[in-house]
Order: C-alpha cells, then structure tokens, then sequence
C-alpha cells in the first residue's frame, strides 16, 4: 500500500492485513491460472504455451497504464514512491540465474509455493534448493559483494535513459506486448500437437484490444502538465480557507497553553535558524519555510498528538507557511495571529486598565497580568515539556521491494 | 461466456479511467492549479518577489510606467483613495474570471498590495499557484504605505526597506531575563536532537 501509508491514509498496521489479503488472491490466481504446473510454466521455453508471457505482460501493460493515468489524475505522488535502484551487474547475473532455475526447475519462485501447497514434491526440493542458494549468498557474502553492488546506475527510468516521454514508453510498451501476444498465438496453433489441450473454446480478444489501444493513444495525446494532487483542497476551496480566520490562534489562547497545558499545542517556529535559535517560544519546534514541501514535514505533523500552530516575527511568513501545508493536504494546522510582535505587544506593553467591574474584563486583565509575570520570571523552564527543540530529520522513503 | 467476461473487464478497466479523465476535464473550470507547491515554493525563494519603497516612489513618480498596480481591497476602501494608477480587484473576487485576464498580462509586471501583507502573500501564492507569473507585493498595509511614502514630501528613510515580518522587539529582554543569553545557546548545542520515529517500513514481496 505504497503511497497509502506514508501518506497517513491508512496506518502502518493495516499494511499486514492488506498484505494477506493481496497474498491469498496473489495465490488464488497463481492457481486458477494453472501456474503451478511447471509443464505449463516450461512450455514458453519449448514454444507450445505461451501464457506465462502473457499473463505477466498483460499484468505489465495494466500496472503501467493504471500508473501513468493516477498519476496524471494526481491520485499518486511519484515522490512517495521507492523506486529500485539499478546494480547493473546483480541484476544481469541475477536474472541469468533465474532464468536457467525456471528451466531446470520448471517453477519461479512465487509459484513453486503455489504448487508445495497443493503437494508437488518437485516444488518442495525446489523450495529446499532455493533456502540453501540463501545460505549460500548469506554465508560467502563477502566474496560476492563486490558484484552485488557493482556498476550502480541508482535510480533510474527507462523513459529517461531512451531519452523519450513517458507517455511514448508506454506507448510503444502496449504496442510491443500487443504484438507479442499475436505471434505467440501464432506459435502455439503451429505446435498443433498440444492444441487441443489449451483452449476449450476460442476467446474473441477484439475488445480488450481495442480499450488498451484507446488507452495508449490517450496517453500520448494528453497534455503532460497537472499540478493537482487528489489531497490538495482545490482552489476555490483554498480561496474560501484564506478569507476565513479559523486558523488563527489568539495570543491569549497560545499564551494559556503555554502556561496551563503545554502539551496542547505544538508550536513550530518557521523564521530562520539564526533567528529560533535567539528566541522561540517554549517547546518549539523549528521548521523553516522552505522545508514545507517536504513529504516528512507532511508525515511529521500528521503524526502529532497536540494542535501544530505555526508563528514568525509577524503573519505573513506563518501564513505562507500554512499556505503550503494546505497544499501538501496537511489538515487542522493553526497560525498565531499576528506572529510574535503581537504576541509581545498584547502581554508585555504596559496597560491602562479602567476601573470597572465588569468580570470577564477583569479576569482577562488578571490573566494578563499573570501571565506577564510568568514570562517574566523565568518559570516556563519548569515546564514539563517533552519535546526538545529540534530540527527534522533527513528525508527518509519508505522502501517497497518487490518482483518477480 | 469467456467472452463476455473478458468484456466486462476491459470495459470496467477502460471507463474508469476515461471517465476520471473526462471528469478531471469538467473540474478544470473549478480552477485547478498550473504550479505544484514545491515549484511555487522555488519561485517564490529564487526571485526577489517584494517590492521596496524606494523603486515604488520611482514608479509612481513615472509617467507611462510599466507597471501594474493592484489594489486588493473591498471596492469602498479603494474607492476612497488608492494608489496613482492602481486598479481595484478585490481579495474575495480574485479567483473571477476576467480579473484573472488582467493579471495575466504579458510583459507586465502587476505589483499586489492590500489592507495586511498578510492577505498580499497569500494572494500572491494562490495566483502564482494558478499560473499568473511576474508578481510582486508591496510590504505593509496600504496605510503604511500612504503613511509613510504618500503623505510627505519625501519618503521616509527608515521605511525604504520596510516589512512587516521584522522583529519589532528583542524577544529574550522578556523570556526570563535573569538568564543571560550565552547560557541559552549553550543548552541548545549540547541537546542530542529528539528524533521522530520515522523509521522506514521494508515491504518485501515478490514472486
């Protein structure tokens, strides 16, 4: 669940329970395709069944159409997804080595526990042989190191080593798989010694020809440019949040937190380094403004337990700064209205109190006047606040490894 | 049989996409943005997007300047007084399509200025976010500007650089003064930073 999860759509844990459910249809389909016979597995190398190429091209073809049209829709963000890098040396020897395995074997590694499952003994020996080639890469590790990761390229897109649009890539991807898929079918109705075996019934395949060259075609006329992500609030929506004021916090409101519940509110100083590290509030946080597009600032703040409100010497710079939380679809982020000067000018500037008698008057000029002296004397050292200033961390992404 | 169900397939699998595609289409007239945030966010530190007092005085003191001044507040505010050569689109209908037009002129830098800088910047992010470039705000409010740059002979020197984001007070002379301020930087460079737990999630799979 790739971009699911760092996100914070759905949480870490859930992740296991999606696991087992994509598991078990992985599995179920592994069978119902008829993939743990290594007869029919074989059959692509001796030329009378071809479905293993097209199931996995087919799965190809759908993946990268499904990826290129969520990304344009903006329901994927490229830059949450880990992508492998390439150790041009592992990756040759690697797959010659599987490839002489599904020979030999007559199984690739997904389907040969399909087929222990269901009791092959060929697929056991083949799980044992696979558990010792673990041990052995394991154990002489050392020695092969050098060409595991020999000639790293890092993360590279096939697009952009051919020089060419994405959208052309996958054009001529569905164009290659097509044609892949009639001179395979041509192949196996000349292997008529194991036709009648294959298809029960002819499958009409106009259609679903017919929708991905549709699709493809799209691809290639589409405007590339779309900046809109499926979190961001658009921007009608965005020019309403502007003009309204709920998200700002007043300095009494920030000033009794501090005082009375400091884990309530998470602030988070947006000015320079020079400047937090002169002065910031108790508790602070340092966040400057330009690391606001960072996707661990986004995870960063999703993941806090008290209300994130933003401040600078004054609003502008903090009302940026929210400006781009929005965008990267942070949610309930606050802003100290007026910034510091305001803060300072309403707590510590002498007041002309008038007498009167009205209460919430006086128990706001009592509020006041504690909370001057509060400051003042040096007590909001004493409070038991968790969090030490810090700055964030390195961005890290999330790895996802897979394959086949 | 087979058949259909291969139709059923494609088909679901097709309008799904030509349909959100379609649909993303019809939504684009609810005003989509033209720039991501990370490339407005590189805007907006690469350019110089304030505009001082000083080349301000120069321009109003133009005549035919290049310029095109905007006054973002409500129509009874403007209509008041305003600045030379300014025109009025207020903040609330900014997003409208004919007043998008007039920003977009090409060749023409349009400054922004309003009742806040506050509103100013974020105006000047939600329209270089919907593509209007060459932007600029004038810092402070229309009443420093007038205070300052308008009603006297000559500008005030003090305020040729002004901007409302400056500190206007020394904030530690406040926050525990019996502190001296060495000692604060001290415990900062000697805490080990708190690190979030962020640690990356291998999901492994394959085949």
């Amino acid at each position: 669940m790739g971009p699911l999860i760092p996100q914070g759509i759905i949480s870490g844990e859930l992740n296991f329970f999606f696991a087992f459910i994509i598991g078990l249809a992985f599995g179920f389909i592994l069978e119902q395709a008829g993939f743990s016979t290594s007869r029919k597995l074989a059959g692509v190398f001796y030329g009378y069944d071809f479905v293993v190429l097209k199931v996995f091209f087919t799965a190809g073809i759908t993946a990268a159409t499904a990826m290129f049209f969520m990304k344009y829709l903006g329901w994927i963000d490229f830059n949450f997804l880990y992508i492998n890098p390439l150790y041009v040396w592992s990756a040759i020897i690697g797959g010659v080595i599987m490839g002489v395995g599904f020979i030999m074997g007559g199984f690739c590694p997904g389907t040969s526990f399909a087929a222990a499952v269901i009791g092959k003994i060929d697929a056991i020996v083949f799980i044992a042989g696979m558990f010792l080639g673990i041990f052995i890469f394991g154990t002489f590790y050392p020695t092969f190191e050098p060409i595991h990761l020999g000639h790293f390229l890092g993360n590279v897109f096939i697009h952009d080593t051919l020089g060419i649009k994405q959208s052309w890539f996958l054009f001529f991807l569905i164009f290659m798989a097509l044609i892949a898929f009639a001179v395979t079918q041509k192949i196996e109705n000349n292997a008529s010694r194991f036709k009648e075996l294959l298809y029960a019934e002819k499958v009409n395949l106009r259609w679903p020809t017919f929708f991905i060259i549709v699709l493809a075609l799209t691809a290639v006329i589409i405007p590339q440019k779309r900046a809109s992500f499926v979190y961001e609030p658009t921007a009608t929506a965005l020019h309403k949040e502007i003009l309204s004021s709920d998200r700002y916090v007043k300095y009494d409101k920030a000033a009794f937190s501090i005082i009375n519940k400091p884990g309530d509110m998470q602030f988070i100083d947006v000015r320079s380094r020079e400047a937090f590290e002169n002065f910031h509030l108790p508790g602070a946080i340092h966040i400057p403004l330009h690391k606001f597009t960072d996707k661990n600032v986004k995870v960063f703040i999703n993941e806090l337990n008290a209300t994130p409100v933003l401040y600078a010497n004054a609003s502008p710079l903090a009302d940026k700064a929210w400006f781009f939380a929005r965008r990267s679809g942070i949610k309930n982020v606050k802003v100290l209205e007026g910034g510091l000067n305001h803060f300072f000018d309403k707590i510590f500037t002498e007041h002309q109190w008038e007498e009167t008698t009205d209460i919430e008057v006086l128990s706001y000029m009592r509020f006041i006047n504690r909370a001057r002296d509060y400051f003042l004397k040096d007590h909001y050292e004493s409070i038991p606040s968790k969090k030490e200033p810090h700055e964030l961390p390195t961005p890290q992404t999330r790895e996802i490894a897979g394959g086949c | 049989m087979k058949n259909n169900q291969l139709f059923n397939g494609a088909l679901i699998f097709f309008l799904i996409f030509f349909g959100a595609i379609i649909f993303s289409y019809i939504n684009n007239k609810i005003k989509v943005y033209k720039q991501a945030h990370s490339e407005v966010m590189q805007m907006i530190s690469k350019d110089q997007h304030t505009f001082n007092y000083v080349d301000l005085y120069h321009y109003l003191n133009q005549e035919n300047n290049d310029l095109l001044i905007v006054d973002l507040r409500e129509a009874e505010a403007y209509a008041q007084s305003h600045l030379k050569g300014s025109i009025n689109i207020p903040f609330e209908k900014v997003l409208e399509r004919k007043n998008l037009r007039k920003l977009r002129q090409k060749n023409k830098p349009a400054v922004l200025y309003s009742s806040s800088q506050t509103k100013s910047a974020q105006a000047l992010l939600l329209l270089k976010s919907l593509g209007v470039d060459n932007l600029h705000i004038i810092p402070g409010s229309y009443e420093t500007i007038n205070k300052k740059l308008l009603s006297s002979d000559y500008p005030d020197p003090a305020y040729f650089f002004y901007n409302s984001e400056k500190a206007r007070w020394d904030f530690n002379r406040f926050f525990g003064k019996q502190k001296s301020k060495k000692q604060t930087l001290d415990k900062h460079t000697h805490t080990i930073p708190e690190v979030p737990d962020m640690e990356p999630a291998a999901i492994t799979g394959g085949c």
